[in-house]
């Protein structure tokens, strides 16, 4: 008991071991601490091997059909549903998931607690039919005929 | 029409309710600051007390299905009368009010009764956390009115020998004879005593080593379990002003002699007393010391802090 | 002008009590360590009650699992208006990992208006720290529009 009652009465002459953290500015988290998940959607290539590993299954994908052919794709993180494990950002191929430091998941609506991100995944060219391809056959050979014909007569 | 104004006075503002209120509060603040510091912290504002006490006040009043309505709402307020009753009697040094001839008995009888309201108030609550927590607070009773009373006793007779009874329960007799005789602490043979009085008084209290009969952690806050709002602020409260109302008591008891004269002076005396008391008997024990075991403080108050006020009374007695 | 000091004693005072509805126990241990001397919670003014009667702030981490449900919803309707709910990690909003589980009954909002959530698993004790001051704004605003009403 003695050592303690040293300690206490010494620590009365101390300055304390408190952070003044909720007035000065937030204190950094330690490094590759795994925080608030960052989506670059421009990256993304919509390949899902994300949400396949995901254990809570944080993630939510809509696809959206555009009347052009293409295809508007959001992803959206749930971060109340996220175990901050980083197996999405491991396993993205492309590097479009990140885990920042920033720690600060604090919000009075759910809407505070969501990532999206949104892309267009453009539509491939249409595939061609017999008769177009036959067309565009002919337009080559045509092509070539006209140049060995000019060559011809340059010769 | 001018003795019941100075009566008035006398029960709200100087020794009666705004003083003991004011002091308490501060007292309770500086209390958890220290420790706080003690403790490597920074601690909460010298007003927080004040603040709990506030907010209680403005939170809901729920009285559980199974209390007694009446008993339930009734026990702090009884409580929080009889102990500022009790700080009336205690005079600052030389400025007393109701000085009687057995005003000792008197307080010891109303600082039982501030115990028993919160037994009382637990019982009416109906709730099984608050019945362990009110058999914790009387087996704490009846640990710390023994050493109490023996205190009393060895001073009582300390200070009443030229009288006819041979002892004295006034406290202004008390007061007189050591600005007579010099102050008891400084006596030998009443260390002891002063020694078992300096334990009595976090138990009475009920601070944190002593604090068995509202363990927080193990019986959800014991015999405070169902009070919620105004009630359980007016207990908080009771428990502030008994910090200074104990520290005073002790004041009086073995200090009484240093009197400057003036009502204004004394009460600052005895403010600036009461600080260094609840440091060193409230503070420095609660930083330090975990809890105690509810038969441990039975024990150490029945043999430790009893022996020590016996030693006392034995050799007052003998005249020493 | 007694009611004006009670407005702002509210923030200044709140008392948090702490449920476990079937957490990991992660959550738990960060919110003790919230009172510890590094971050020391006490000197905004908050302390641990042992009682739901005496609690401003309740805060729950867990998925609320059926077992804890009933308990939950009994220690919820125990505390005194006014009074406001933390979630505390990721557990009571959406049932993390253990969500879909035979025996999970989250999240908590369908029992009770949750106002402040922290996210993390587990968050960090600034988050925490942060969470409990927004609450007590929280519970100050709430008190004012009680005795308005």
């Amino acid at each position: 008991m003695i050592p303690y009652l040293t300690k206490a009465l010494g620590n009365l002459f101390r300055a304390p071991a408190t952070e003044k953290f909720p007035k000065g500015e937030t204190p950094k988290a330690a490094p590759s601490y795994r925080g608030r998940i960052i989506y670059h959607p421009e990256s993304c290539i919509n390949c899902g091997l994300c949400m396949r590993v995901c254990a809570p299954q944080c993630m939510e994908r809509t696809i959206e059909p555009l009347p052009n052919g293409d295809q508007k794709i959001t992803l959206t993180f749930d971060l109340t549903s996220c175990t901050f494990c980083s197996m999405c950002a491991d396993f993205c191929s492309r590097h479009s998931i990140e885990l920042s430091d920033d720690y600060m998941i604090v919000g009075t609506k759910p809407e505070d607690f969501l990532v999206s991100g949104t892309f267009i995944k453009k539509a491939p060219p249409p595939k061609l039919t017999p008769e177009q391809i036959a067309e565009l056959k002919a337009k080559a050979e045509a092509a070539k005929a006209a140049k060995a014909a000019a060559e011809k007569a340059d010769g | 029409m001018t003795t019941l104004l100075w009566t008035i006075f006398h029960v709200l503002v100087f020794p009666g309710l705004l003083f003991c209120v004011v002091v308490g509060l501060l007292l309770a603040g500086l209390d958890r600051k220290l420790v706080a510091r003690m403790q490597n912290r920074v601690g909460p504002p010298l007003l927080q007390p004040w603040y709990d006490f506030l907010k209680c006040c403005g939170k809901e009043t729920i009285i559980p299905r199974h209390a007694r309505r009446g008993l339930f709402l009734a026990a702090p307020v009884l409580g929080f009368a009889a102990l500022i009753t009790a700080a009336l009697f205690i005079p600052v040094f030389s400025y007393s009010v109701y000085s009687t001839s057995a005003d000792l008995v008197v307080i010891l009888y109303l600082l039982t009764v501030v115990g028993v309201s919160m037994i009382v108030g637990a019982a009416a609550s109906g709730s099984p956390f608050a019945g362990v927590g009110l058999s914790r607070e009387m087996v704490a009773m009846i640990s710390y009115e023994l050493p109490f009373v023996l205190v009393m006793l060895a001073v009582g007779r300390m200070a009443g020998v030229g009288t006819p009874l041979g002892v004295t329960f006034s406290l202004q007799a008390i007061v007189d004879w050591q600005a007579a005789n010099g102050n008891l602490l400084f006596h030998w043979s009443m260390i002891p005593a002063a020694l078992a009085m300096l334990f009595v008084i976090p138990c009475e209290i009920g601070m944190h080593p002593f604090d068995i009969a509202e363990a927080e952690t193990e019986i959800c806050e014991g015999t405070l379990a169902e009070y919620s709002g105004p009630p359980a602020g007016l207990f908080r409260l009771t428990h502030c002003v008994k910090m200074y109302v104990m520290c005073a008591l002790f004041c009086v008891l073995f200090l009484g002699g240093i009197s400057t004269g003036y009502a204004a002076l004394d009460a600052l005396v005895m403010v600036v007393l009461s600080v260094v008391l609840t440091f060193v008997t409230m503070s420095v024990p609660h930083a330090v010391c975990a809890r105690f075991k509810v038969e441990q403080v039975f024990k150490f108050y029945w043999t430790v802090v009893a022996g020590l006020a016996l030693i006392s009374l034995i050799l007052v007695w003998l005249g020493l | 002008m007694f009611q004006r000091m009670i407005d702002k004693s509210m923030a200044k005072s709140p008392w948090i009590f702490h449920i476990n509805a079937g957490s990991c126990n992660g959550c738990d241990i960060e919110l003790v360590s919230v009172l510890t001397p590094r971050y020391d919670a006490e000197r905004l003014g908050f302390r641990l009650t042992g009682t739901p009667r005496q609690a401003d702030i309740v805060v729950v981490s867990g998925p609320v699992t059926s077992q804890t449900k009933d308990r939950l919803v009994r220690t919820l309707a125990q505390v005194p208006e006014p009074r406001v709910v933390v979630s505390l990690g990721s557990c009571p909003r959406s049932g993390n990992v253990f969500k879909g589980s035979y025996c999970v009954d989250g999240p908590l909002e369908k029992y009770t208006h949750v106002d402040v959530s922290v996210g993390g698993c587990t968050p960090k004790p600034e988050a925490i720290m942060a969470a409990l001051a927004k609450a007590s704004e929280i519970l100050a605003e709430k008190r004012k529009e009680m005795r308005q009403a």
